[in-house]
């Protein structure tokens, strides 16, 4: 009878302890991002199961720099569709070359091993960058969209997102090499002013970085240029051997 | 198993090659199970040629031409263990499993039922090897099966280890199996341990490889020798990790720190009013629960070491496991387990009569998770294990030359200093080997900040003056004239807006025909992009874009 009430009472206590337990942290559901970047992401960090798209000339440094924290912390990196990915630049972003994969020529896949590969990145990796989508069907990007969610990963597009529907677009609005005068110096940091917007809040955040600063990392700029940046219209597609 | 003052005596049984019994390969045929293109498992046939666990694929094949790859599959080992652990528990109550080929438990019952230590090891070596076909234990090719009795973990899992050595080198022992029973007391385990190399506190307690290696290099290359140092000393020199290695090397406990039995009432269930008789809703129930306990156990701050699974069916059939991991069951590890247990118990003949009813999950022993990793099971992380099967399978969909890993090579040019190697050449686990940046220097590489995309061929381009006609650089680095447009591989041309330059390099001049001479400069256009363009016998590339 002592044992029958005990044994109610604890039940009881059980059920009691979620409700008045403190709320779960929310370390494992989004992944650090750099200070500099962390006002253009909601929740100041990379949500799991979320896309990011970077866009304009600078996306490449952009889509690394957003990554870079992450991978630092312990996640592991796929990049798909970047061949010239720059090796030295990206370690001096702060990205662990260690668990930096990558993947190549991948442009020349079929639809369904592209699908396979992707379902394949997504299951083990927590970082992907994705630049170009060849052959990716809308139904196939909702598919990996949906696995993305599942399994927790984080997709960076750089360019043209393609089917992929992005929840934060990261654009690059102007940038300004500080450092190279007329014959002397070099080039030593860049002003970048960035733009995100959300599918979700129509709010449009502004910030200004120097990406890369002087050591190669990203840094956030004291306060606003007043200067006249030049609009970065300039294509760096032209120098990619595909498109 | 309580935690008491005294270390228990254990018996760890060991098949160290449980891989490639799992996978079905007899005795006599040469096979090898692989991850991450590394040898993880390999059969007696294999291992006579000199196949050695570690060796990466080619050289395995390099040594054994005719050797049968296989896949590792962590699901089938689980599954066909269950039928050996099934076997043995039967004469044993409390059976612990760490991982597929790897069991544990207290010797004192058992020994007592059969009239000793040496007749109870043969009698569960025998267990085994008729429950487990694939041993073909008529075939006479022994050494894949080890029994250890000892005072504590890891003096049974070392006198395991030696006891699968000790039975290939006796011949003419059908059962295959040699049990290696280390005298009880202190003393005779510590006289045991002594002449022992260090190597085994890596293999069978999980120290760091690192660690050992610095033990080797301090000349510290026996237990003995390590267990003879001044306990303090040892804290001092080497922190926790070194005074746990110390204390397991004179024959001490080798629990992990802070190790204490769960709350009596702390468990997890679900019952289910429809008997399930598929495995995956039962798998998606266990992470459920599995997730729950794990939220229970971090409000703690508490990991679960020892886990106990009971699943038990509509007809009262019950399937009840230990699972032990020293470093903490995380919430993918539990699931991996119950999924072997339950997906190995409907495999078993006569196993299952019906669907199953109850799932319960009850932690035996929890730890203080203080997020230390004490590198145990050579400190891979769950995530390295993700990455490594996912670029194993993404190697298969797309061949292996095409997946790429960085590696320091070294150079000046933005191209040079780090090249790409694919993974059946480089270990993608372990980058130690490629990415050891030597501290030398490099005079004449640009400094940071690099830029983001290096073409890795270089296009070709034309540098411009005001009056149209390609600029010049001469030997001395003079330029004719100053850069005014740039015309990328034929595409209208930039406005230069600023530039910097030239920076000479003359490399390899003692070597003719690998011997160049360019000059770099660095130039953004009024399109806002900056390049890097380098000039050789009066021909302009872009070699790298700060993108």
């Amino acid at each position: 009878m002592e044992r029958g009430s005990l044994q109610a009472r604890r039940e009881r206590l059980t059920q009691l302890v979620p409700k008045v337990g403190p709320v779960a942290f929310a370390r494992d559901r989004v992944l650090p991002v750099v200070p500099a970047l962390g006002s253009l992401l909601p929740e100041a960090g990379l949500v799991r199961g979320s896309i990011v798209g970077c866009q304009g000339g600078t996306a490449l440094s952009v889509a690394l720099a957003t990554v870079a924290e992450a991978s630092a912390a312990g996640s592991w990196l796929a990049c798909v569709g970047l061949p010239s990915l720059g090796l030295r630049a990206a370690e001096e972003l702060g990205i662990a070359l260690e668990r930096l994969v990558m993947v190549a020529d991948s442009a020349d896949l079929s639809e369904a091993s592209l699908a396979n590969m992707m379902s394949a990145l997504i299951d083990g990796f927590d970082l992907i960058v994705l630049r170009g989508t060849p052959g990716i069907g809308i139904a196939t990007a909702r598919r990996l969209q949906a696995r993305l969610q599942a399994r927790g990963a984080v997709l960076v597009v750089v360019g043209n997102p393609g089917p992929f529907i992005c929840d934060v677009t990261i654009t690059g609005l102007g940038s300004q090499w500080e450092g190279l005068g007329d014959g002397s110096g070099r080039l030593a940091r860049r002003r970048l002013a960035l733009s995100a917007t959300g599918r979700r809040s129509p709010r449009v955040r502004e910030i200004e970085v120097w990406l890369p600063g002087a050591n190669g990392g990203i840094e956030p700029t004291a306060s606003p240029s007043a200067t006249e940046m030049a609009t970065g219209t300039g294509s760096v597609v032209a120098f990619l051997p595909t498109g | 198993m309580s935690p008491s003052a005294e270390t228990p005596r254990l018996v760890v049984v060991h098949c160290p090659d449980w891989s490639v019994v799992a996978a079905g390969a007899s005795p006599a045929e040469p096979a090898a199970v692989l991850h991450a293109n590394r040898v993880v498992a390999r059969t007696p046939a294999a291992a006579i040629v000199g196949v050695r666990q570690g060796h990466r694929r080619r050289e395995a094949q390099r040594i054994c031409p005719s050797l049968r790859i296989i896949d590792h599959d962590p699901a089938r080992d689980g599954r066909e263990f269950e039928a050996a652990v099934r076997s043995v528990g039967q004469i044993v109550p409390r059976l612990e499993t760490t991982e597929p080929g790897l069991l544990t438990f207290l010797a004192r019952g058992p020994s007592r039922y059969f009239g000793g230590e040496q007749a109870m090891a043969v009698r569960v070596g025998q267990l085994i090897l008729d429950a487990v076909p694939a041993f073909d234990a008529a075939s006479g090719i022994a050494g894949r099966l080890g029994i250890g009795i000892g005072d504590g973990r890891f003096t049974a899992g070392v006198a395991a280890r030696l006891s699968t050595h000790l039975a290939g080198h006796l011949a003419g022992n059908l059962a295959g199996v040699q049990p290696a029973i280390v005298a009880a007391g202190e003393a005779a385990t510590r006289e045991f341990l002594a002449p022992l190399p260090v190597a085994f506190l890596r293999d069978v307690a999980g120290v760091s490889a690192d660690f050992v290696g610095l033990l080797h290099r301090l000349g510290l290359h026996t237990l003995g020798q390590l267990a003879t140092l001044p306990a303090a000393d040892v804290l001092a020199r080497f922190g926790q990790p070194g005074a746990f290695a110390h204390r397991i090397a004179g024959g001490g406990d080798d629990r992990p720190p802070a190790t204490i039995s769960a709350p009596p009432d702390l468990l997890v269930m679900r019952t289910f009013d429809d008997p399930v008789h598929l495995l995956d809703p039962l798998v998606f129930t266990a992470k459920q629960l599995a997730q729950e306990l794990h939220a229970m156990l971090t409000d703690d701050g508490r990991v679960c070491t020892r886990l106990a699974v009971l699943a038990e069916t509509e007809h009262g059939e019950r399937s009840e496991h230990l699972w032990y991991r020293p470093a903490g069951l995380s919430v993918a590890a539990i699931i991996e387990r119950v999924r072997w247990q339950l997906d190995g118990w409907s495999q078993q003949p006569g196993g299952l009569s019906g669907g199953i009813v109850l799932l319960r999950l009850i932690p035996d022993e929890v730890r203080s998770d203080d997020g230390t990793q004490l590198g145990f099971w050579g400190g891979r992380s769950e995530a390295d294990e993700w990455a490594a099967r996912a670029v194993a399978r993404v190697a298969g969909l797309v061949g292996e030359q095409h997946v790429l890993v960085p590696a320091w090579h070294g150079g000046r040019q933005p191209a040079d200093a780090y090249r790409w190697v694919s993974v059946d050449r480089a270990d993608v686990g372990d980058a130690t080997d490629r990415l050891l940046v030597a501290d030398l220097p490099w005079p004449g590489q640009l400094p940071s900040p690099s830029p983001a995309m290096v073409l890795t061929d270089a296009v070709p381009a034309k540098v411009l003056d005001d009056s149209g006609q390609v600029v010049r650089v001469d030997g001395r680095g003079g330029l004719s004239a100053t850069p005014a447009m740039v015309s990328v591989q034929g595409r209208a041309a930039q406005a230069v807006t600023a530039w910097a330059g030239p920076w000479p390099l003359d490399e390899r001049w003692w070597d003719p025909p690998n011997h160049r001479r360019l000059a770099r400069f660095q130039i953004t256009t009024a399109d806002g992009v900056a390049l890097l363009a380098v000039v050789e016998n009066q021909h302009w590339w872009i070699t790298a874009v700060y993108s």
